[in-house]
């Protein structure tokens, strides 16, 4: 039967070569369209935690960077800056203490920059759309009187996905001492 | 009677007609003569008849039944069925190519890919391990400083080491002096880039210095960026960035 089959191919190929070729071609390339599609399908992606990993971080610090930065000389347009930046329990808090902070940043009449030295989430669960985030953070602040003084600032946020991207929900210094960490010794 | 058919094919119509009277005064109507008349007249015919010949001389073999479906069905289908197939061959060639070009993309950067946080487990792995080793590389004792420098030989590798060993000098001196029991505890500690065998952490920890002598104790922070490599299955510290300065 095969043999039967193949003579008779092997004839009609040997009358009509151009056609043979361009079934072989077809043939080949389908195997090769197969081997490729399977690798496709099959190959590592680009996962949306990924994803959402690297814009909770990317905001988280822009958001910390916001906070980190007031000038006395336009404190409202900074205190804004801060509302935006933020949600939930920290963003209730700066509307309520709004009024008595611009009034003690205009009488200290300091000069607020900041730098981000690093920074990385400590957890994140995108599902929830929370997040922790540690930044290391350059303070300078220029007094309006007086050299500008540097320090360094270590700060814990957590992060709430919200439908304007991700916002600080809290943020607070890491305290130094015994009471952080578990006491020892 | 090929031969006479081979003449009579040269010989022009009065012949026939030329045989046919012979035959009209012969008394007996000779067969003989009629049947040239006859193959004159076949000879005319299957002159016309050769061009056709041809085609049907080619088709006899029975065993080729095909052969025959192929010139029924004509050089033109035969064209259009090899242009299909060359249709069809640059399609599914250029899909396969996209797919093999995609695919060879998406396994490049997914070696380069940063699996912090997504990948959970090794992500905890990295943090305990780093925790475990910076607990240990700054907490010593003014009694044995010794016993700390020869633990954290085996949690740094590379640049680390030379960069914790000129630290340390300094605690080697002033420790014995002061009586100094430092206790270090990482605080935070979060993964920024985790890419195969290499990580990068920040890291926050604090410290407790007690002075043995006075009983007093200290309380410090610092803050550092650290790079881990895993070497067999196991994290090591390959540089420590405290950040130009650290308080």
């Amino acid at each position: 039967m095969d043999s039967a089959l193949q003579g008779r191919l092997g004839q009609r190929f040997r009358r009509d070569p151009l056609l043979a070729t361009a079934s072989v071609l077809l043939l080949a390339v389908i195997v090769f369209a197969v081997w490729a599609g399977v690798s496709w399908l099959t190959a590592p992606r680009a996962s949306a935690a990924a994803q959402s990993r690297d814009a909770a971080l990317r905001a988280g610090e822009q958001d910390v960077l916001n906070f980190n930065t007031l000038d006395y000389k336009t404190v409202a347009q900074g205190l804004r800056l801060w509302e935006q930046s933020s949600t939930g329990p920290l963003h209730a808090q700066i509307a309520t203490g709004q009024a008595s902070f611009e009034q003690e940043i205009r009488q200290a009449q300091t000069v607020t920059t900041a730098r981000i030295l690093d920074g990385a989430l400590t957890s994140l669960d995108s599902h929830a759309g929370t997040a922790k985030i540690i930044v290391a953070l350059q303070l300078t602040v220029t007094p309006a009187h007086g050299s500008a003084t540097t320090k360094q600032s270590r700060l814990a946020g957590q992060l709430t996905l919200t439908p304007a991207g991700w916002k600080l929900s809290s943020l607070s210094q890491v305290p130094v001492g015994a009471a952080a960490s578990g006491t020892k010794g | 009677m090929t031969q006479q058919s081979s003449t009579g094919a040269q010989i022009p119509d009065p012949n026939a007609d030329w045989a046919r009277a012979i035959a009209e005064m012969t008394a007996d109507p000779g067969v003989e003569v009629a049947d040239i008349a006859d193959v004159a007249d076949v000879a005319d015919a299957s002159e016309e008849v050769t061009v056709p010949d041809e085609g049907t001389a080619e088709s006899p073999p029975p065993e080729a039944p095909p052969a025959t479906a192929d010139a029924v069905r004509g050089p033109r289908t035969r064209r259009a069925v090899i242009a299909a197939l060359g249709v069809a061959t640059i399609v599914v060639g250029s899909l396969g190519i996209w797919a093999a070009v995609a695919a060879h993309d998406l396994r490049a950067s997914a070696s380069t890919a940063n699996s912090a946080l997504v990948d959970g487990s090794t992500t905890r792995g990295v943090e305990r391990a780093v925790t475990s080793a910076v607990n240990t590389i700054f907490s010593y004792s003014y009694a044995d400083t010794a016993r700390t420098k020869a633990a954290a030989q085996q949690q740094l590798t590379g640049p680390a080491i030379r960069q914790y060993n000129q630290l340390f000098a300094i605690v080697e001196q002033q420790a014995p002096k002061e009586k100094l029991i430092v206790t270090t505890r990482v605080t935070n500690i979060g993964v920024e880039l985790l890419t195969g065998a290499q990580a990068r952490l920040l890291v926050f920890v604090n410290q407790q210095d007690s002075s043995a002598g006075t009983s007093k104790s200290t309380y410090g922070g610092a803050m550092f960026a650290v790079t881990a490599v895993n070497q067999h299955g196991h994290w090591q510290i390959e540089n420590i960035n405290t950040f130009g300065d650290s308080s």
